[in-house]
């Protein structure tokens, strides 16, 4: 029953940290592991962030509703807020 | 007994399988960070935040050169829009600075192995479900809303609520600055009461007014930490302010003015003083071709011999304290925005040692090409009442007439190496004014301080 217990721990484990290489054929190459690009579940970066938020924001009231739009600019407000407070100051 | 086991065991397993089979929810894990690394030829940093002080010492300062390093880390947990926990850590080094120690901006020696891992922040983010008021709950960095004259953004323990009705956002916070160690927790604590509103006239127009009540009953007897020098009085400062940000074209102005009044105890006497003290400032900003020209001034009221009580008051934390300068880009007359471990300033708060300030400043940032960029600043400063903390000139046996504390000359230029990597090469002159003539040892004047840096960033 422990052993169980313990395979089921392992099983999982393993499962949960393989890198996300299931999508792959045996012709492609792996470019996350190579080049750490179009790795699944990859974060972006404060700067990508800011680029992406842009980009919705200028998409607009054909896309977002004005509620939405203010939610948006708010949260570029916070990520632009957030790079400044990383490159400067930063108490002592 | 075995069964128990078992059941654990099971119940262990079973755990896991549930937490990492269950979708990644709604809890999203955000994490960024920086890293920023000098190098130092400089004649006035040494690796300390301390304030300028040439008096007695030899005229020509040691040139120091070496290499620092700041690391930033801020991870927040995201429930939803609506509940975060927000965290924020650094760690200072100087490279060959100590090892195997438990201590902060230490661990750059061979070895490393310390535990200097410094935490600015760690707080609960969140809206009500009613009243659109949102609440920062914990170690939070807050400033006030005068170019941090009063308050540096530093971490401070407190409550944060904040709401906008319309065009009106008022915000409403106490924050808990520092409880003695020597009394009863809460019998004596420093605490800090901000009331802020602003309201948005319109698109070009904005005007704000606040209230701060800072109330300091820590004596000598009651200090916070033991061994730690107790410099400023014992005080409530009630602090009124109006501010406004006006967009006139290519330009932004913002201008603002604070009063004091309350009551200060001296520490050495016991005598009761009422305070009455004031600052106000003026910055510029404008568009010009691919740059933008700048432009700041700001007034700090000083104090003779009245105990301080005529100086502007400013939250001073624990080691005294420097004010970060967000708004003019000086490096040497007041403290280096970019400051790391290193952070010396002539200026270290506004208060200075109750001498208080009178500063302008001007510049200009351009993007030279899409990677090139580089900017230029001229200031100037000096005391705005001279009293007991101005040295004497040596030569001459008495205090110099002058308060000219000297004009900074600084210039950088810098090259984006992609979205995330910067360097850029900075440089930085202060000609001393005659406040420092005769100051140093036998009667001499210190030579000019200067700091030139090579600083690398990555942030993410």
């Amino acid at each position: 029953m422990k052993r169980i217990g313990l395979l089921c721990v392992m099983g999982l484990l393993l499962a949960t940290s393989m890198p996300a290489v299931a999508q792959l054929t045996t012709t492609e190459k792996n470019e996350c592991l190579l080049s750490s690009q179009s790795c699944k579940n990859e974060a972006d970066s404060i700067q990508k962030k800011i680029k992406l938020l842009q980009k919705e924001i200028k998409k607009g009231k054909t896309v977002y509703s004005a509620e939405e739009i203010k939610k948006l600019q708010a949260k570029l407000k916070e990520a632009n807020d957030m790079l400044d407070d990383l490159l400067k100051g930063g108490g002592k | 007994m075995k069964c128990l086991k078992h059941a654990v065991t099971v119940a262990a397993a079973c755990t896991v399988a549930v937490a990492t089979a269950i979708p990644s929810m709604a809890l999203e894990n955000e994490f960024h960070g920086a890293y920023r690394m000098k190098t130092f030829v400089t004649n006035f940093d040494d690796g300390t935040i301390t304030q300028y002080d040439p008096s007695g010492a030899d005229k020509k300062a040691p040139t120091n050169s070496y290499v620092e390093q700041r690391i930033r880390l801020k991870y927040s947990a995201k429930l939803n829009d609506d509940f975060k926990l927000k965290t924020d850590f650094k760690i200072d080094t100087r490279w060959g600075n100590g090892a195997y120690d438990t201590k902060r901006r230490l661990g750059g020696g061979i070895g490393s192995d310390t535990v200097n891992l410094e935490t600015r922040a760690a707080y609960l983010d969140f809206n009500l479900p009613v009243g659109g008021v949102n609440v920062k709950l914990g170690i939070q960095p807050w400033t006030d809303a005068y170019d941090g004259i009063f308050v540096d953004p530093v971490g401070m323990a407190g409550v944060l609520a904040s709401t906008t009705v319309s065009d009106l956002a008022l915000t409403l916070g106490w924050f808990r600055l520092d409880d003695s160690a020597n009394t009863p927790f809460g019998h004596s604590p420093r605490d800090l009461v901000v009331l802020d509103g602003s309201y948005t006239v319109n698109k070009g127009l904005t005007i704000g007014g606040s209230y701060y009540m800072l109330n300091d009953p820590i004596t000598q007897d009651t200090k916070y930490l033991a061994g730690s020098p107790r410099t400023i009085p014992t005080e409530i400062v009630h602090t009124l302010g109006v501010n406004s940000t006006a967009k006139v074209g290519v330009a932004t102005l913002k201008g603002y003015l604070l009063y004091q009044f309350g009551d200060l105890t001296e520490l050495a006497t016991g005598k009761e003083r009422s305070i009455s003290a004031f600052a106000g400032g003026l910055n510029a900003r404008a568009k010009l071709d691919a740059g933008t020209v700048k432009g700041s001034f700001l007034y700090a009221s000083g104090d003779r011999d009245s105990g301080g009580s005529r100086a502007f008051r400013d939250v001073q934390d624990l080691d005294g304290g420097t004010e970060t300068d967000y708004s003019s880009d000086m490096r040497i007359l007041r403290k280096d925005q970019f400051a790391g471990a290193s952070g010396k300033s002539i200026i270290a708060t506004i208060n200075n040692r109750d001498q208080g300030v009178i500063f302008g400043s001007a510049g200009y940032d351009t993007n030279l090409s899409e990677k090139v960029f580089a900017g230029a600043n001229v200031g100037f400063a000096l005391v705005a009442e001279e009293n007991a903390s101005k040295p004497f000139n040596l030569a001459t046996g008495v205090k110099n007439s002058s308060n000219y504390l000297g004009t900074e000359i600084n210039a950088a230029i810098g090259y984006k190496l992609n979205a995330n990597v910067t360097a850029s090469l900075r440089g930085a002159y202060v000609i001393l004014g005659d406040y420092y003539k005769g100051v140093a040892a036998n009667g001499e004047t210190p030579n000019d301080p200067y700091s030139t840096s090579l600083m690398l960033v990555y942030s993410f």
